[in-house]
């Protein structure tokens, strides 16, 4: 419980930064295979420790998820969790070589996912851990 | 931006595999209250358990292809589709009931999805 709040932002913050980096690491390489992409990442030993780097962000934003969860609930949890959605985009834009674009569409598209998300995740009365806690 | 047929195939992919790991957790959560109930030691990896592990891994390894031809900004928030398969599997494979406040959410994280999908950028 005590580190429930850290662990909720690096949640959010660490998830959406390891997937801007395993995007960096990735950029040099266009595959549809897994041997295709492990001799890529061979030849790009700088690409391949960057992809690792963001394997290591996703690899801790997990359990940092969970610990999280052990204090709030799902309802408040995923739409911040869909906050990173923006991280993105917005880092995407300002990463040095990404270059991804900012446009209007775009923009309203992430909108209604992130108030989608909240909507979906809401709590409500007929809800089971509602009832359990009152229980308690 | 690329939107090969390859491409809508991993992502199809990988959605599946994230979305179905949450199911099987949810069955292996099931099967943990179904065993406290008995009195009986829950076991933490049960064949549920080691199924959404194995579809995790396999959704990360279809998720990297995925990046290493897409826009990241576009693809991390097409994974919000698995909000939609998580409801839609809430009500038909584990009937729960599901208020009409999430539906609405599903139905506008569909409308964002098709706007980000649409936009050339």
């Amino acid at each position: 419980m005590k580190y429930s709040i850290p662990a909720l932002i690096f949640s959010v913050v660490g998830g959406a930064l390891g997937q801007l980096l395993m995007k960096a690491g990735l950029q040099e390489i266009n595959t549809t295979s897994i041997t295709a992409l492990l001799s890529g990442l061979r030849t790009e030993p700088g690409s391949a420790l960057i992809l690792l780097c963001g394997l290591t962000f996703y690899a801790v934003a997990m359990p940092a998820w969970i610990i999280a969860l052990k204090r709030f609930e799902l309802s408040v949890a995923y739409p911040l969790i869909s906050l990173g959605y923006l991280i993105v985009y917005i880092g995407a834009y300002y990463w040095p070589g990404m270059n991804e674009s900012i446009t209007w569409q775009k923009t309203i598209g992430l909108s209604l996912i992130v108030v989608g998300v909240a909507l979906a995740s809401r709590a409500s009365k007929s809800d089971e851990w509602v009832q359990y806690e009152s229980v308690k | 931006m690329l939107w090969s047929t390859t491409t809508l195939l991993l992502l199809a992919s990988t959605i599946f595999c994230t979305s179905a790991a949450q199911v099987f957790q949810k069955r292996a959560a099931l099967g943990l209250v179904h065993r406290q109930d008995q009195q009986k030691i829950a076991r933490p990896f049960s064949k549920d358990v080691f199924i959404s592990i194995l579809l995790l891994v396999s959704g990360l390894m279809l998720w990297l292809m995925v990046l290493s031809r897409i826009q990241v900004s576009v693809a991390y928030p097409l994974l919000s589709v698995n909000y939609v398969i998580v409801l839609l599997s809430a009500k038909w494979l584990f009937h729960e009931s599901v208020p009409a406040h999430r539906w609405v959410g599903a139905f506008l994280i569909m409308v964002g999805i098709s706007l980000l999908v649409g936009d050339a950028g």
